[in-house]
């Protein structure tokens, strides 16, 4: 590596700003976390037009803190009130309130945070590991191999995220042609734009998000307003024994297990946290002497679930920093993020900008030390956040999504598009159409469309060119493969095929 | 783990029905466009025409859509919509979209200080001195906050 990125790296990290930002941006994830019915993805879409007046080195890392300290916040309602703070958490719950009601809340909250460091520290060295190889074989890649990609990634999105694969595939194509609007980006005609000059560039993302994930959340709280917590906060002693080394020790072949599912499956797009906790908890029992213990208070269900969630993050920056492309809806936020910072996420990041990627690597590395130490200070202090009621949260949390959505472009049109977004994702929900494919569709919908035009323009209108090129077949069997995992889910799902699966499925695909 | 109420068949069916009818009049609104306007945009058949992804897309989707209303109506349709306060969450929109709408005219403060006890209210919030405290409290620090130390200026409306 030169030295001048190392270098550039390493003063990104000594920076204090730098520094401040990480912290102020876990401590805010790990408070949003913790609060039951806000979401991950929510307070980086909600925050994120705070980053548009700092600096990328200070700003990026400051969504990186949110996002890792809302995964880690939300098991902390999770084993004291049995709500989880994030779908992420729904799988901690079980066990992890368990031990609550044993009087092991200490306990159960330090397993939960010690599992969610050592998985996050772990995928982290696997996305340094693996990030940069993989770019330098992605800056090979010619039109047919992007356009081949995002297929892949719109289709494994379509698959996963929701109930229904023509649901899915709906919401993506409706996404590419939300995405279309404005100005064509190889002939510069206007499209799409009905005479109304704000959109010639498009419809802003950020407010789009912001309305799709933070307003939509809003109008289902109030659709389905939060029931009083199974546990009763009051009356469950909080504290009890230490985690003990020889507990924690034994849970090894648990944590590393479901570190490396967690890993993989956040590298896959489309496959969040909220998946990857049920997956790795399932596989958890299956593996487990004890599994009789799963849901009555199983440490191992509770390293299972936490570390499964964790590794999911810095894993889902894999496809973002290598080929663009969002592991899930958080990294869609954080690529609006970087794209407004003028920035484009892939190989060209790596090739533009390694300096600053290098250290948004070493920047990983450090959160999980400030994970430990907030995450400490959170067990002894957060339970009581877990009492805000919805009737102070949700105002304020809409004050702060409309002052966002302004601050992007300081243009009402903005927050049109912010109560658009919102009416269409709260629709969506209601209906069981997954958000995700859409914003992802939306995001990828540019380069998508670049791609196909340019390689049937390098190949006068032959389809031959996808399949001609090594870099091209090597994808399109990869697509096959997924298109006929797809048809085998839906003929599990049809009941055709039997399948015995003993994990429990997620609630919701909403981070 | 609390069970809802769902709306089953044939209300399920119809709302099914009607989402994939929005589906398809959307993909048709983009392919009149795409196919309506004269060259050389509209003309999809042609690579580098800027119509022809999205005609490619609305094609697509219309398609999905008549696929999604086929589904509807088959016998063993399955989909189960819970059902909630959809009232409720209905007035809090409309009282989002009348915030974005006035907010030119009556300025941030007005609108923010209005909009966010309405909220509480439309949430259950009904102590007097709580939503006080919420006209001012917030707006007050997040406007200040955005103006102050990020230099956002939000419309004064014709109030200030």
């Amino acid at each position: 590596m030169d030295l001048a990125v190392v270098q550039q790296g390493l003063a990104m990290l000594a920076s204090p700003w730098t520094f401040l930002a990480l912290s102020a941006g876990l401590a805010s994830g790990i408070l949003i976390g913790a609060l039951p019915g806000l979401t991950a993805t929510m307070a980086v879409a909600v925050l994120a037009p705070f980053t548009f007046f700092m600096e990328a080195t200070i700003g990026i890392p400051f969504l990186l803190g949110i996002y890792k300290g809302a995964i880690y916040g939300g098991s902390i309602p999770a084993i004291l009130v049995n709500t989880p703070g994030t779908a992420a958490a729904a799988a901690t719950a079980r066990d992890g309130y368990a031990l609550t009601q044993q009087g092991k809340s200490r306990k159960a909250l330090e397993l939960s945070l010690y599992s969610s460091v050592v998985a996050d520290f772990m995928a982290t060295l696997v996305l340094i590991v693996v990030a940069i190889p993989l770019a330098s074989i992605a800056i090979r890649f010619g039109s047919p191999e992007f356009a081949l990609l995002y297929l892949i990634a719109l289709t494994m999105i379509a698959t996963v995220s929701g109930e229904s694969f023509l649901k899915g595939m709906i919401a993506a194509g409706l996404g590419l042609l939300v995405a279309s609007i404005g100005l064509d980006p190889m002939s510069g005609y206007q499209r799409f734009t009905f005479g109304v000059t704000d959109l010639l560039g498009g419809v802003s993302l950020i407010p789009l998000l912001i309305g799709m994930f933070a307003l939509s959340e809003i109008l289902m709280q109030l659709t389905h307003p939060p029931t009083q917590a199974s546990g009763d906060p009051g009356g469950v002693e909080h504290g009890g024994e230490r985690l003990k080394w020889s507990e924690f020790w034994a849970l090894r072949p648990t944590i590393l297990r479901s570190t490396s599912l967690g890993t993989f499956l956040g590298a896959l797009p489309g496959l969040g946290a909220e998946i990857s906790c049920w997956i790795a908890y399932g596989v958890a029992r299956e593996r487990s002497r004890e599994p009789e213990k799963f849901g009555k208070g199983s440490l191992e269900g509770l390293a299972a679930a936490e570390s499964g969630n964790n590794a999911v993050v810095p894993a889902a920056l894999i496809p973002m920093t290598v080929f663009g492309i969002p592991g899930d809806t958080i990294t869609a936020v954080l690529i609006g993020a970087l794209m407004a910072q003028g920035m484009m996420p892939g190989p060209l990041l790596i090739q533009q900008n390694p300096g600053f990627l290098f250290g948004l690597f070493l920047v990983l590395l450090v959160t999980n030390v400030l994970l430990l130490i907030f995450g400490l200070a959170a067990i002894r202090w957060l339970k009581h956040v877990t009492r805000i009621p919805a009737t102070v949260l949700y105002p304020c949390v809409l004050l702060l999504c409309v002052c966002g959505a302004y601050a992007v472009n300081s243009s009402v049109f903005d927050l049109l598009i912010l109560v658009v977004g919102g009416g269409l994702g709260y629709l969506m929900r209601r209906t069981h159409f997954p958000v995700a494919p859409l914003i992802i569709g939306l995001l990828l919908g540019p380069g998508f469309e670049s791609a196909v035009r340019q390689s049937l323009v390098f190949s006068n209108g032959s389809l031959a060119i996808f399949w001609s090129r090594p870099g091209s077949l090597i994808l399109l069997i990869l697509l096959a493969l997924v298109i006929l995992t797809m048809a085998w889910r839906g003929l599990v799902k049809a009941g055709v095929v039997r399948k015995c699966s003993k994990s429990h499925p997620p609630e919701s695909n909403n981070t | 783990m609390s069970m809802r109420a769902g709306l089953r068949s044939p209300g399920s069916r119809l709302i099914e029905s009607l989402l994939a009818f929005a589906v398809i009049a959307v993909g048709v609104v983009f392919l009149r466009i795409v196919h309506g306007t004269p060259p050389p945009f509209g003309d999809p058949r042609d690579i580098g025409s800027a119509a022809f992804f999205p005609g490619m897309i609305a094609l697509l989707v219309t398609g999905l859509g008549v696929v999604l209303m086929m589904s509807a109506w088959r016998p063993r349709f399955s989909v189960t919509f819970e059902s909630g306060n959809t009232a409720r969450a209905l007035v809090a929109y409309a009282l989002m979209v009348a915030m974005v709408v006035s907010i030119r005219f009556l300025g941030i403060w007005l609108v923010t200080m209005l909009a966010v006890p309405l909220l509480a209210l439309c949430f259950g919030e009904r102590r007097w001195y709580v939503l006080l405290a919420l006209a001012v409290v917030p707006p007050a620090l997040v406007i200040h906050i955005f103006e102050g130390a990020m230099g956002v200026y939000f419309p004064r409306g014709m109030l200030l």
